[in-house]
C-alpha cells in the first residue's frame, strides 16, 4: 500500500485529535490554539518514535525474512 | 469536575450514577427525587423496551459470531442502560441460531436501544449534579445536561450555546469534516450497524449527523473495491469519540456556571483551569 498515503491519513487525524485535546485542555480559545503547533509536534513526534521501535522490534525478533 | 461541600450534598453522587447506570431512573430516587425517577425510568426503559420488541431481541444478531462473548457488547451504546442490556442479554442472547430475515423495523429498533443507553448516561449525568448541587442551581445558566445533549446532538451546539462561538465553530467543522471524509472513504459503508458493528458505536457518539446521514444515505449497495475503507471507518470512528471530549469540555464550563453562578459573573465568561472554587453561603 502507498506508505505517503497512509502518512498523510495519519497526520489528518492527528490534527483532529490534537485539536480536540487542546481544547479539552485549555479553558480559553487563545491558549488552545497557541498549543496547538507544539502539541502537534509532540504527538506526530512521539507516533515516529513509537513506529520506530516498532520497526526495529520487528526487524530484531519477528522479521520471516 | 468541579469540588463541591459534602455537607450539601443530598447524597453520593458516585453512587447515585451506578444506581443510574444499572437501573435508570434509580439514582433520582435514592436522592428523594421520585417523580423524575419515575419519569426517567418510563423513557430510558420504554425506548429500550420498544427497540427490543421491535427487533424481535435480535439487534446483537449483528455481532459477527466469532466476536460474541459476555463482555462483547460493552463497547456499544446500550451498555448506557447496563441493567436492561443484561437483561437483553439473558432473554434473547445474540438472536436466533438459524440464518433468519431480520425483522423490517430491526435498524430504527437498534437505534431505539442505543438512544436508550445514550440517554441513560445523560440521566447519569443529571443525577450526580443533583447530588452535588443540593440546594444550589442558577436560574441563569443552561442546565449542564441539556448543554451535554446538545453537543450530542450536534458537534459545537453545546459550545455556541454557553458563548463560546469560535470553540463551537473549530469543533464542528473538525468532527463534521472528520466525519465526512471518512465516509467518503468508506463509500457510505460505516452508515451500516450490520456491516461495521464495533466502529458504528463510535460513531453513534457523533450523534445528530450521524444519524442523519445514515436515514439519508445508509446501508449502501457496495459495488465497487473501497481501498481506503479502513481509513474512513477509522476517521469516523474517531470523530464520534473526539466528540466525547468536546461534550467533556462543555460539561466542565456548564457545571462551573451552574454551581458558582456568581462567581461565573463577576469573573470571566468562562473559569480557570486550576484549584475549584470556594463554595459559597446558601440561604436556607
Amino acid at each position: 500500500m502507498n506508505l505517503g498515503a497512509h502518512v498523510v491519513f495519519f497526520l489528518v487525524l492527528s490534527l483532529a485529535i490534537v485539536i480536540l485535546s487542546a481544547f479539552y485542555s485549555e479553558v480559553e480559545d487563545a491558549p488552545a490554539l497557541r498549543s496547538v503547533p507544539k502539541r502537534y509536534a509532540v504527538f506526530v513526534g512521539a507516533c515516529a518514535v513509537v513506529a520506530g521501535v516498532m520497526l526495529v522490534l520487528e526487524y530484531l525478533f519477528a522479521s520471516v525474512r | 469536575m468541579v469540588e463541591t461541600n459534602p455537607a450539601e450534598r443530598r447524597g453520593d453522587p458516585n453512587v447515585a450514577v451506578l444506581l443510574t447506570w444499572f437501573l435508570p431512573g434509580s439514582g433520582h430516587m435514592y436522592l428523594g427525587r421520585v417523580g423524575a425517577g419515575l419519569l426517567s425510568f418510563a423513557v430510558v426503559e420504554g425506548l429500550y423496551a420498544l427497540g427490543w420488541f421491535l427487533s424481535h431481541g435480535r439487534t446483537f444478531e449483528y455481532l459477527d459470531p466469532e466476536l460474541r462473548g459476555p463482555m462483547s457488547t460493552l463497547l456499544t451504546p446500550e451498555a448506557g442502560n447496563l441493567g436492561a442490556m443484561l437483561l437483553h442479554l439473558k432473554a434473547s442472547g445474540f438472536g436466533s441460531a438459524e440464518a433468519v430475515p431480520f425483522p423490517s423495523a430491526i435498524v430504527l429498533a437498534s437505534y431505539l436501544s442505543a438512544l436508550s443507553g445514550i440517554l441513560n448516561l445523560f440521566v447519569a449525568a443529571h443525577a450526580h449534579l443533583a447530588a452535588r448541587a443540593g440546594t444550589r442551581s442558577s436560574a441563569a445558566a443552561p442546565h449542564p445536561v441539556g448543554l451535554l445533549a446538545a453537543s450530542w446532538f450536534l458537534p459545537g451546539l453545546g459550545h455556541w450555546l454557553q458563548g463560546r462561538r469560535l470553540r463551537a465553530g473549530i469543533v464542528c467543522g473538525v468532527l463534521l469534516g472528520l466525519f465526512a471524509l471518512g465516509t467518503w472513504f468508506a463509500g457510505g459503508s460505516n452508515l451500516s450497524r450490520e456491516r461495521h458493528f464495533y466502529y458504528w458505536s463510535g460513531q453513534f457518539l457523533l450523534g445528530g449527523p450521524a444519524l442523519f446521514a445514515e436515514i439519508v444515505a445508509g446501508h449502501p449497495r457496495v459495488t465497487r473495491e473501497l481501498p481506503w475503507v479502513d481509513v474512513g471507518l477509522l476517521y469516523a470512528c474517531m470523530a464520534g469519540l473526539l466528540n466525547v471530549l468536546a461534550m467533556l469540555d462543555v460539561w466542565g464550563v456548564a457545571e462551573h456556571r451552574w454551581l458558582y453562578p456568581e462567581a461565573t459573573a463577576h469573573d470571566s465568561a468562562v473559569p480557570e483551569a486550576g484549584p475549584s472554587q470556594p463554595t459559597r453561603e446558601v440561604p436556607t
